[in-house]
């Protein structure tokens, strides 16, 4: 079986720095991959140009057998790639639904015409969104919130709104920057459940993360990027004995 | 009783009613460039005298009907919307703002020298067709309108694209076409104004919409509430009908709306009604009510 996800030595330059060198990588229909790594390690960066945010200098992104390279953000949606942000970005003078209804956006069509007009095919698909976006909520556990807005929500609300939202498009690959970013315990473990039952949807999860407990228990696979450079690719026990990882990732951190 | 009739029917009062709903109209158009789509125009009045002498010179040359020429000068502001809006939304960064302060003089100068519209002297003559009854009938039909857009896809589309363009991006939504889109469909709405101001006057003059009436407007729509339509609605009226009976006010009105708009800015960057969603007050208190209803029914 071929890849859902594969990059072929994606590198990215920002002027002098090389903030991804050469990066190789592949996911499975089905897994959980962990994508790890120190502060300015380049991991969010790997994910802007999957989602289309920057171009890379050079290296390919196949999606699906698709190459999508240099393919603009709001077309990559349309293939099945949904994201979160680690730097929280929702709509937030919005309310919880809306923002869950405008990550479904793709699913729809209505133009101004069909907005002005509102014929029963519009009406209805209005109605799949509502319905299909009220699913989302219920997933998250933000239902009884519809109606607020989206600023108003507790940090680890929001965190869990991005969630939503994306997964509002029916995603075959769910790019997760930091999900358990400024989460209590007991939130990251609610979390934890929450991508399980993902999942079990049938959604592809690509996660970065620097909670070393959390990844560990989730993933199938974690790679290790140090300097934009991967330098461990494995079982998560495999990685947590990498002499490399310890001393670039896992040692800075302990010791 | 007669006092209250011969109110509704002194001419001058009938007069600035229209006036005031004309303005409306151009101000509902900013409203959905700036206030849900988030992009900042200042320009708005020249896309108003591109519908007003193209609808001006259709009657006078062309004899054609009225409505007709109220549709095909909303339409040749829409297309100059277009036009202008291709170039500006394609760079990256807040260049509308730009490009629309450079239009607007660009026309304003272009409509003193062409022959057709009467140069600086400006252009008489214009038959009298607009009313209060027919500004108004539109004034209610753009307010309908926007609210069904505002509450669609579409509409969605546009409020992502103000609150957060990447993020809008990354939903599935092109910004620039519907950027476009928004632009062209509020300069339609100022084309419409425009057309409706010519046949209300009778007379045009390219002095009349040049940078200072493009701010009033701006004013209109940033008072009430950017975003908000009661909003644009309430602010429309305070800030034309103020003028028209506060002599003060007249004689300092750029002053006063320089001093507004900054107050403004600071103290309520959102409006006097905005962030006051009357649709999401009443669904709250509807939801209220049926939880209510629900632990009597239980209780009971
Ligand atoms: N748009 C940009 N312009 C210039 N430099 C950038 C840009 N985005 C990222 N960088 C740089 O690229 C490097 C990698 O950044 P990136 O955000 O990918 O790191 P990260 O692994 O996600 O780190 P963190 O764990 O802190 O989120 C950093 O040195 C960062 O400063
Ligand atoms: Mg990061």
């Amino acid at each position: 079986m071929s890849a859902l996800l594969e990059l072929k030595g994606m590198t990215i330059h920002f002027g002098g720095l090389i903030a991804v060198d050469n990066f190789d990588f592949q996911l499975e229909k089905g897994q959980v991959v962990a994508l790890i790594g120190p502060n300015g390690a380049g991991k969010s960066t790997v994910f802007n140009v999957i989602s289309g945010i920057y171009p890379p200098t050079a290296g390919k992104v196949f999606f699906n057998g698709e190459d999508i390279t240099n393919m603009k953000p709001y077309h990559i949606k349309t293939r099945g790639i949904a994201r979160t942000f680690q730097n929280i970005h929702l709509f937030k003078k919005l309310s919880v639904l809306d923002n869950v209804r405008i990550g479904c956006h793709c699913r729809g069509r209505t133009g101004v015409l069909g907005a002005l007009t509102r014929l029963p095919g519009v009406k209805a698909e209005e109605k799949v969104i509502l319905e299909k976006s009220l699913e989302v909520l219920e997933i998250v556990g933000l239902a009884n919130k519809q109606e607020e807005t989206a600023n108003n929500l507790a940090y680890g609300e929001q965190r869990r709104l991005e969630i939503a939202r994306a997964l509002a498009a029916e995603p075959l690959l769910l790019l997760l920057d930091e999900p358990a970013a400024g989460m209590n315990p007991n939130e990251k473990k609610n979390l934890m459940e929450m991508l399980k039952r993902i999942r079990a949807m049938g959604i592809t999860i690509m996660l970065v993360e620097h909670d070393m407990k959390f990844v560990m228990s989730i993933s199938d696979r974690v790679d290790v990027l140090n300097y934009g450079q991967k330098i461990a690719s494995g079982t998560p026990a495999e990685v947590q004995n990498d002499p490399l990882v310890i001393t670039a990732y896992l040692g800075s951190q302990t010791g | 009783m007669e006092a209250i009739i011969s109110t509704f029917t002194n001419p001058y009062y009938l007069q600035v009613a229209s006036i005031m709903g004309v303005y409306m109209i151009a101000a509902l158009g900013l409203h959905l460039i700036t206030g849900v789509t988030g992009q900042f125009s200042f320009g708005h009045a020249a896309f108003l005298s591109i519908g007003a002498y193209t609808s001006a010179l259709m009657s006078l040359y062309l004899g054609t009907p009225f409505i007709l020429n109220l549709l095909v000068g909303g339409l040749m502001a829409a297309l100059w919307g277009v036009l202008l809006g291709i170039p500006s939304f394609k760079l990256t960064g807040d260049y509308l703002g730009i490009t629309t302060l450079g239009f607007g003089e660009i026309v304003k100068v272009v409509f003193i020298n062409m022959k057709i519209t009467g140069g600086a002297g400006g252009l008489g003559g214009i038959p009298r067709e607009t009313n209060v009854v027919v500004v108004y009938s539109i004034v209610v039909l753009a307010i309908w309108g926007l609210y069904r857009l505002q509450n669609s896809r579409f509409g969605r589309a546009l409020l992502a694209i103000r609150e957060d363009e990447i993020a809008a991006e990354s939903m599935g939504i092109n910004p620039l076409l519907y950027k476009l889109k928004g632009f062209a469909l509020g300069t339609f709405l100022a084309g419409v104004s425009g057309a409706l101001y010519a046949h209300l006057m009778q007379y045009l003059n390219p002095a009349d919409f040049g940078f200072s009436r493009s701010f009033e407007i701006l004013n209109f729509v940033v008072l009430g509430g950017l975003g908000s339509i009661p909003g644009t609605v309430l602010g429309t009226s305070v800030l034309t009908l103020a003028p028209e009976f506060l002599r003060f006010v007249r004689e300092y009105r750029m002053l006063i709306y320089g001093a507004l708009m900054v107050t403004m800015m600071i103290f309520r960057p959102y409006g006097l009604l905005g962030g006051i969603d009357f649709g999401k007050m009443f669904r709250r208190y509807r939801a209220q009510r049926k939880s209510m209803k629900d632990k009597k029914a239980v209780q009971g």
